[in-house]
């Protein structure tokens, strides 16, 4: 038998010789035909929001040694904080906001640097939030706009997730138990919803207050899972059968018994499906009564049949999952796609995407019966623009990709008047909502 | 991987493309087997695998990066093929043979056995993570790219992985007779 001493030598040497020493012979050709066939797709087509592995787990060199001193300082300083927080919180309770609908505008939380800062509002001063030798980065803040969570990626390698006041107090570690690509709050703050980072059929519920955290198997590959307003017990998630189909299913906390939303019916008999299938019902967004639901998917070029684009659906759903209606939103039929649609938060109108001629551009529109009319609202870039609404609806923040390298340039634009305002904050924003 | 290829390919360019998919095919075919021990569904891993880059390619934002983002695309493609047919996976099944391998004169048959017996006892992430970083000589950082897991993760299912074919090794050694193991 191997010993220990030579065990790798062995085993890299058996896999040599266990390896195949060559493709069979018809392989490349066959990739290359299908490659051959097969359309590119645009950069921007990536449909959710990810957590950038790569970005948490590159930077572990920049981490030094462990400075035990400065460590204990800050714990102190902590310590000191929380208990003035809690001081404060005795005599003086804010209101929360609703976790739909309008609300006042909070503060404005990004990272930099491996560091969490905060903004009184988007173009005020900066301020340290969570800093150290942790590279903390991701946060979210909670619809009520008590809480924040983000990745932290500590020396030697262990990324997590960790939760805290909005202040920055009482930050603790979350019980996650595997990598994600994908978390969500309820509405209320009392879970997490996270889907797992290597695509397979896992998802959890990960209570903020510190209970061990429910994972739910659903048999399938599973994306985005989010709650669904006013039932409390369902949970909306992409899910794909196993003859390859995505589509939106409905789920209870115990994750059992998933049910297909029956949407955009007749989509498998789409030009070129089999080719595109991984791109077909992306972006669900409830609004707040849990029945209207807006999601975009691929649909057949109204201007070529070769080339299908997104569009946006506003269906309606049922107590019990059932699609009562599913009506196409187009605004107009020169754009090669609508997409990445938001509710704005007094819900009689959509923030969305566009593309045309390769150009990327974010519009607004009214949506009653209908959808009105799209207004441009003077944001171009050549990939995706992210973008965020402010808790009152006045203005949106954008992230709009640079030509070539570079980082994102970020701005504010005025809702009313398209006005726009830089800013220097970075694209992993997120908004705290605070009762008006 | 040659970088004016790869950013050629990124324009469109399906003659770069293949030219890259010509000098990675090999070795990336052979990956897929040892990880799925089938050649047919390493076939279809490694086609996925390709295909995938080709379509995506434009999502590249650091052409140096094309080798790492292309071990992703197979990892995650032989994990799709395992989901298709997990009775493969189990420990139990019976195992198709992969094209016939040049065998090393240094690895002697028993090794060989022994070394085969306690590679299919591990799950499908231990067999990954071994193949990643021993057949192909990924670091940990590089692993854990193509895993899509952080670094310390890579590092403790290393550990786990060859901890657990060590002990396999020990346990068939213990079974096994200096008399018996010259037949095998």
């Amino acid at each position: 038998m191997t010993t220990r001493d030579d065990f790798d030598r062995h085993l890299a040497a058996w896999f040599e010789a266990s390896a195949p020493s060559s493709e069979p012979e018809p392989l490349l050709g066959q990739v290359l035909a299908r490659t051959a066939r097969t359309r590119r797709r645009p950069a921007w087509r990536i449909p959710e929001r990810w957590i950038p592995m790569s970005a948490i787990t590159t930077r572990s060199a920049r981490v030094g040694q462990v400075p035990w001193r400065t460590i204990g300082l800050i714990a102190l300083l902590i310590v000191t904080l929380v208990a003035g927080v809690l001081v404060i919180a005795g005599t003086r309770r804010p209101a929360l906001p609703p976790p739909f609908g309008v609300a006042g505008d909070g503060k404005v939380l990004y990272s930099f640097d491996g560091d969490i800062f905060v903004r009184d509002s988007p173009t005020a001063a900066k301020t340290p939030l969570i800093v150290g030798p942790t590279i903390d980065e991701t946060p979210a803040v909670s619809n009520d706009g008590s809480k924040l969570v983000f990745s932290r990626h500590e020396d030697g390698g262990a990324s997590s997730m960790w939760i805290a006041n909005v202040d920055g107090s009482a930050s603790r570690r979350l019980d996650i138990p595997f990598a994600i690509s994908w978390f969500e709050w309820s509405p209320n703050g009392t879970d997490l919803y996270v889907a797992n980072e290597d695509g397979r059929s896992t998802m959890a519920i990960v209570p903020t207050d510190g209970s061990p955290s429910t994972t739910l198997d659903l048999g399938m590959p599973v994306q985005v899972p989010i709650h669904r307003p006013g039932y409390d017990d369902q949970i909306l998630c992409k899910g794909q059968d196993s003859g390859g189909n995505w589509g939106f299913y409905m789920v209870g906390r115990d994750g059992l018994h998933p049910q297909r939303l029956d949407l955009d019916p007749g989509f498998r008999s789409d030009t070129d499906y089999l080719s595109h299938r991984d791109e077909y019902f992306s972006g669900p967004a409830w609004a707040s009564d849990g029945r209207r639901l807006l999601y975009y998917t691929l649909e057949p070029a109204l201007t070529s049949a070769t080339n299908p684009g997104f569009r946006i659906h506003l269906a309606e759903i049922g107590p019990a999952g059932e699609v009562l209606s599913d009506q196409v939103l187009e605004s107009d039929r020169s754009h090669d796609n609508e997409f990445n649609a938001s509710w704005l938060p007094t819900e009689d109108g959509i923030l969305f995407q566009v593309v045309k001629g390769g150009r990327h551009a974010l519009a607004i529109a009214s949506l009653g019966e209908t959808l009105g009319t799209a207004r441009d609202l003077g944001v171009h870039g050549a990939d995706w623009i992210s973008s965020i609404i402010a808790p009152d609806g006045q203005s949106v923040i954008v992230a709009v990709p640079p030509v070539v390298g570079g980082l994102q340039s970020m701005s504010m634009v005025d809702l009313k008047s398209f006005t726009d305002t830089p800013l220097d904050v970075r694209p992993d924003v997120t908004w705290q909502r605070v009762a008006r | 991987m040659r970088r004016d290829l790869v950013e050629q390919a990124m324009a469109g360019d399906h003659g770069a493309f293949s030219e890259l998919a010509r000098t990675s095919i090999g070795r990336l075919y052979a990956a897929a087997c040892l990880i799925l021990r089938d050649d047919q569904k390493a076939e279809d891993a490694t086609q996925e695998a390709l295909v995938a880059a080709w379509r995506d390619l434009s999502s590249l934002r650091d052409p140096d990066r094309f080798g790492a983002w292309l071990h992703r695309l197979l990892v995650r493609s032989c994990y799709r093929e395992a989901r298709r047919g997990r009775r493969r996976w189990a420990i139990e099944s019976e195992v198709r043979e992969t094209a016939v391998p040049a065998l090393d004169p240094s690895i002697d048959i028993a090794d060989r056995d022994e070394l085969e017996r306690g590679f299919r006892r591990l799950d499908a992430d231990q067999r990954t993570v071994l193949v990643l970083h021993y057949y192909l000589g990924l670091s940990l950082d590089e692993a854990a790219d193509a895993l899509g897991i952080p670094p310390g993760t890579v590092r403790s299912r290393l550990h786990r992985a060859t901890r657990a074919m060590r002990a396999a090794l020990d346990a068939d050694a213990r079974a096994t007779t200096p008399n018996e193991r010259r037949l095998a």
